[in-house]
């Protein structure tokens, strides 16, 4: 009979070989070990991780399509030739079955989270958001669709799409459920970023004060390095900090500070400072403003006051700052990172760059670094309606206006800082106020593991129009789309550059080792493919990605091909204020120019000029305050499917302090449920019973208790500190949204029949 | 010929697990067994507290019970102290396994034969580091010929205060040296449930 | 076996206006049949279900799946329990000695069911190579999954094929053993 063709495959000219069935013949009477892939033929490309947001220059090492390792190399000042578990681990996720394979959409009528999608070609897929798109700006206007992302193709989807497309409704995680309220501060204090990379001197550094900063756990690679240097180096170190972290286990002082107190603690600190002469005043007459208003403010905040709120002997608190002043400016307090703990962050972040200042540290060796970007140029494009305004948080000099004919963020008015709190763009879509929000690109980020209060998050995705999701996992919110787009990972595609402010700033590229397995794409080429359908092609004018690379890399004298054999570019850096000062220029872009310790500017807007002391909320009876952190083999919840980290950790446990478990009933290898104030109940989840933490608090790592049945190894294991948060505090300075005011009770839970990782990997799994 | 060991600084260690993974993927070894891995344990009573993170592997022992026991030979010492298997030779019979006290070896069930750390004798070849040592972010680790006294490892000892192995009674001489445990009493022998 | 490795092809590659046609046509019910009377075998009866169904269904069996993907439609699952194992290397010296490679347009890996169908249906001048494909890579798959899609399969054309298929093949396999030994 004639057969209908299907080509899938076609006759290559290539030589028909050997008709011999070699295949099975061969393999038994092959040796026992099959060859190594590094005995075969070895291509390096030059990569950026992507396994977390420290994003290390690597190397991979590829065999035909499929990377067998990555490592650092030493001319990157990220990695600097090391790399860290996560980073070491990442390729696993480019071969796991559960990625998402093609461009899906949801089939009409059935219910937003009941996971029924067919199978659409890129052409069908794009067609469709396109057309729902330019029916709700019709409807709506552009501003009716937000744009949420992190991964280093957020430039496309929440910098670059959203400000071509008009909508000002564009926001990144990790501004306000992490760095909102350090970077607003250090704009109001030194008029300056801190930034993703935290410019601090560590190799120099003689005095290291730790402040719910749990390095050693959180592998951020170069910072862990530099830590271990600055030890190696004789550097003292203090830990204050609940939790007896693996940073405390580390410390010459650990201070086990009562949760939500720090402030106290830092306030007192600058009290000792001032009132006993040791901070260094050379450096505050010339660089700071403020100090007479700061030495009236801070006559209260005593060490013994501070005793009463911290529970940290005054005795302790005199001695750590008169240690402090003796190594000065060589003492530092790092920013930490993730800073969004009470809703009054801002304020004790501003408590710590003044302490700082006073030691005398920013800008000098042992300190802060003044971190300066790359140049590299943009591509010339048309001029955007928007700024792109998702990813940083401006201070009190930039402006804060729409231009003409744009509606103005969805969250304004609610909080000081200039920028967007993603937290605050859920509401919109529920209520329609200040004016509705129909649409919703999650590009990467993880909406029911990042943003708190899950159930208000759910409501809203069930209001909107359209939802897509760009993603490389099958994770929960993903399957609640309308339009799932699967993205091409790390390793198989070329992405914009990584540039990074630094002491020696510099531009990092990501070279794609393989093409893109399955039917997947890279981000650029979906944002100029979405882009051409929606009007916005103008603002695409580069034909291929490797012409846009080129162009950019042109601007600093290089080109493409020669960026691909260096994998990075070093440029020089200002890290000292003796670098400024050389050139008669000034680095503070504060309002007065100087280090502002006392604010004038959050004075005109309402807020304490000098931070304040606010006593945490109390724990309620017979409950703990939820504390949550990293593990150092899994970044949030993005790695709890990669077989080689989940079979070092494959789930969470809850840290419960030993004398509270002996009175709970609590023992060994017990399991229990997490019940939040609201009632969200989490688990079971393992029980570690420990001395490592105080009675007040426990504690658990963020990523866990996926409820994804479409990733084999990561569903049902452990409890979500997502899901247990509920209710967050507004920080109306920076918009943070502080995750810390959750508390839970524990109750018996029977163990979780799981399967065991080790036999799913074995099953069924690359 | 050399004599290579390898040096892990506990006080510098985090017990990040950089380089157990790093010998995952280096190694492909399989779901299930580990060449490299972490023991994590506390001792004292709030807020009297230290805790040790140390990595364990192979110790390319000098005196190692896996090489007697080994009936085909698959088992051997080389020249410059590496501890290493012939999978051709071995029938997995288990028996080397049932001899280290260190349960630092496995079976390959895909293969059919024993395996463990080789210290990465194929980087070592190339002149690179094994890639524990190369990717460790703490720089907790050193790898050298300690017979060398020029070698960073030598030096490091010479210069170094207390100095640990795991098991010094069963008198296998074991080349991975642990330095500053952060117990005065030296490592802990005990093995908390990780 | 050019007939076996058209439908294999055919029915489980994404379902689109041609599957649809095949099926308003009778064409595919027509090879089953032939397929059928060659091989002894009783002939299925396939569903008529509309192509919106099975493209659901394809989905949810093959693609993606909120509680857990049933079928990996890839031969390497079935005889290595992974992707990228030693079967599929093999899979691939045996499309190299066959002079077959995977157009640019196809858009998954080379092992998919559909895509070792085509091999084996390109392969009619070279019996002894299809049969090997047929026996070697895909029967392995039918014989795990063909089962899990009578479980799971809401229209029943992919386990009506499926089993059909599995049937026909321990046909072949055992002419084949009982023709080794005469």
């Amino acid at each position: 009979m004639k057969l209908p063709r299907r080509s899938f495959l076609k006759l290559s000219a290539a030589t028909v070989g050997a008709v011999s069935l070699g295949g099975a013949a061969t393999l038994t009477s092959r040796a026992k070990a099959a060859p190594a892939w590094y005995t075969k033929e070895v291509k390096q490309v030059f990569q950026i991780c992507e396994n977390c947001f420290w994003r290390c220059g690597i190397r991979a090492s590829v065999v035909g399509n499929r990377v067998y390792k990555v490592d650092g190399y030493k001319e990157n000042p990220k990695s600097r030739g090391m790399l860290c578990p996560r980073g070491q681990a990442a390729p696993a996720q480019t071969y796991d079955p559960d990625r998402l394979k093609k461009p899906l959409i949801r089939i009409e009528g059935s219910e937003r989270g009941a996971g029924k999608y067919r199978e659409a070609t890129w052409e069908e897929a794009l067609d469709y958001i396109a057309k729902k798109m330019l029916g709700l700006k019709e409807q709506y206007g552009p501003e009716s669709i937000a744009f949420f992302g992190h991964g280093t193709g957020d430039g496309w989807f929440v910098d670059f799409l959203p400000a071509a497309w008009g909508s000002p409704n564009a926001a990144k995680p990790s501004v306000s459920l992490c760095t909102a309220p350090r970077e607003v501060a250090a704009q109001y204090t030194f008029g300056r970023a801190i930034g993703g990379h935290e410019p601090i001197d560590w190799p120099n550094t003689k005095y290291i004060v730790l402040i719910g900063h749990h390095i050693g756990e959180d592998t951020h690679n170069t910072q862990l390095q530099e830590f271990s240097e600055a030890r190696k180096n004789g550097a003292k170190l203090v830990v204050v900090d609940p939790r007896f972290s693996t940073a405390a286990a580390k410390a010459d002082r650990w201070l086990p500070i009562k949760p939500g107190t720090d402030t106290a603690l830092l306030l007192a600190w600058i009290h000792v400072l001032i009132s006993e002469n040791l901070y260094d005043k050379a450096y505050v007459e010339k660089y700071t403003v403020g100090m007479d208003k700061l030495v009236a403010h801070i006559k209260p905040y005593t060490p013994e006051w501070a005793e009463q709120q911290t529970e940290i002997p005054a005795q302790v608190i005199r001695e750590v700052a008169r240690e402090m002043a003796q190594h000065k400016p060589k003492a530092v307090l790092p920013p930490t990172r993730h800073t969004v703990w009470y809703g009054n962050d801002t304020q004790r972040m501003r408590a710590s760059y003044i302490l700082n200042a006073l030691l005398g540290n920013y800008g000098r060796e042992g300190g802060f670094y003044i971190a300066m970007p790359p140049y590299l140029e943009k591509y010339p494009t048309p001029p955007l309606p928007l700024e792109p305004a998702a990813g940083g948080c401006a201070g009190p000099t930039a402006v804060d206006k729409e231009p003409e004919g744009y509606k103005p963020r969805a969250d304004k008015g609610k909080f000081l800082a200039k920028t967007t709190a993603i937290q605050e763009l859920i509401e919109p879509m529920i209520t329609g106020q200040p004016y509705p929000i129909k649409g919703l690109f999650a590009y990467g980020i993880n909406l029911f593991h990042a943003i708190p209060n899950v159930p208000r998050t759910k409501e809203a995705l069930k209001n909107l129009e359209l939802y897509v999701a760009i993603d490389v996992l099958p994770q929960e919110h993903v399957m609640w789309a309308d339009v799932i787009l699967p993205e091409a990972t790390y390793l198989e595609r070329y992405d914009d550059f990584v540039t990074v402010s630094h002491k020696t700033p510099f531009i990092q590229l990501r070279v794609p080792a393989h093409e893109p397995l399955y039917d997947t794409k890279p981000g650029w080429w979906i944002a100029k493919e979405l882009g051409k359908r929606i009007g916005l092609e103008q603002y695409f004018p580069w034909q291929t990605i490797e012409e846009y690379l080129d162009t950019r890399m042109q601007s600093v004298g290089l080109d493409l091909e020669t960026m691909k054999s260096m994998g990075t570019m070093v440029q020089n850096g200002k890290p000292w204020l003796s670098d400024w000062e050389k050139e008669g220029q000034n680095p503070f872009n504060t309002p007065s120019g100087k280090i502002e310790l006392y604010s004038e500017s959050l004075a005109k807007a309402g807020f304490d000029p000098l931070p304040k002391y606010e006593p945490p909320q109390p724990v309620p009876e017979g409950y703990y305050r939820l504390l949550y952190g990293r593990s150092p083999v899994h970044t949030f919840a993005r790695t709890q499917n990669n077989p080689v980290l989940m079979e070092m950790e494959s789930s969470n446990s809850v840290w419960l302090n030993a004398e509270e478990a002996a009175r709970l009933g609590f023992k060994p290898g017990d399991y229990a449920y997490l019940i939040n104030q609201d009632g969200v109940r989490e688990g079971p989840v393992r029980v570690k019973i420990t001395q490592r933490i105080r009675k007040d608090a426990v504690y658990i790592t963020h990523g866990f208790g996926h409820k994804a049945k479409g990733m084999t190894l990561a569903d049902g294991r452990g409890a979500s500190d997502s899901y247990l948060q509920t209710r967050y505090t507004l920080d109306r300075i920076s918009g943070g949204a502080g995750l810390r005011n959750n508390f839970v009770k524990l109750e018996k839970a029977p163990a979780p029949k799981l399967k065991s990782v080790v036999k799913l990997i074995k099953e069924r799994r690359a | 010929m050399a004599r290579l060991g390898m040096l892990i600084d506990l006080s510098a260690c985090v017990g990040c697990a950089a380089c157990a993974v790093a010998c995952k993927m280096e190694n492909q070894v399989p779901a299930g067994a580990n060449r490299l891995w972490i023991r994590e344990r506390e001792v004292g009573v709030f807020p009297d507290l230290t805790v040790e993170f140390r990595p364990e592997q192979c110790n390319h022992c000098e005196n190692p019970p896996c090489v007697p026991v080994c009936p085909t030979g698959a088992s051997y010492q080389t020249q410059d102290g590496l501890v290493q298997v012939d999978y051709n030779k071995c029938i997995a019979c288990g028996a080397c396994i049932a001899a280290c006290p260190y349960d630092a070896r496995y079976i390959d069930k895909k293969g059919g034969y024993a395996d463990k750390c080789t210290f990465c004798s194929h980087r070592v070849a190339k002149g690179q580091q094994p890639a524990c040592v190369e990717t460790c972010p703490t720089y907790a680790r050193i790898f050298g010929d300690l017979d060398d006294p020029n070698s960073e490892i030598s030096k490091t000892l010479e210069a170094a205060g207390r100095q640990d192995v795991l098991r010094p009674d069963m008198g296998t001489r074991p080349k991975v040296i642990y330095l500053n445990a952060p117990s005065k009493k030296g490592l802990t022998q005990e093995v908390m449930e990780s | 076996m050019q007939l076996l490795g058209w439908v294999t092809a055919a029915a489980f590659a994404p379902p689109k206006a041609a599957l649809e046609q095949d099926l308003v046509s009778g064409t595919l019910q027509a090879a089953l049949a032939e397929m059928a009377r060659t091989r002894g075998l009783p002939t299925p009866t396939l569903p008529q279900t509309p192509l919106s169904e099975l493209q659901a269904a394809y989905t949810s069996l093959f693609i993606s799946n909120p509680a857990g993907l049933p079928c990996p439609p890839y031969v390497g699952m079935a005889l290595d329990e992974r992707l990228f194992g030693e079967g599929f290397d093999r899979l691939l010296e045996l499309y190299q000695v066959a002079g077959l490679e995977t157009s640019p347009d196809w858009r998954d890996l080379p092992d998919h069911v559909a895509a070792v169908g085509e091999a084996i249906a390109l392969l009619e001048g070279k019996p002894a190579l299809a049969q090997s494909l047929a026996l070697e890579y895909l029967y392995p798959w039918l014989k795990r999954y063909a089962p899990v899609l009578q479980e799971t399969d809401p229209t029943g054309f992919y386990s009506t094929i499926a089993h059909f298929l599995f049937q026909a093949l321990e046909v072949i396999q055992s002419e084949t053993a009982s023709s080794q030994l005469s």
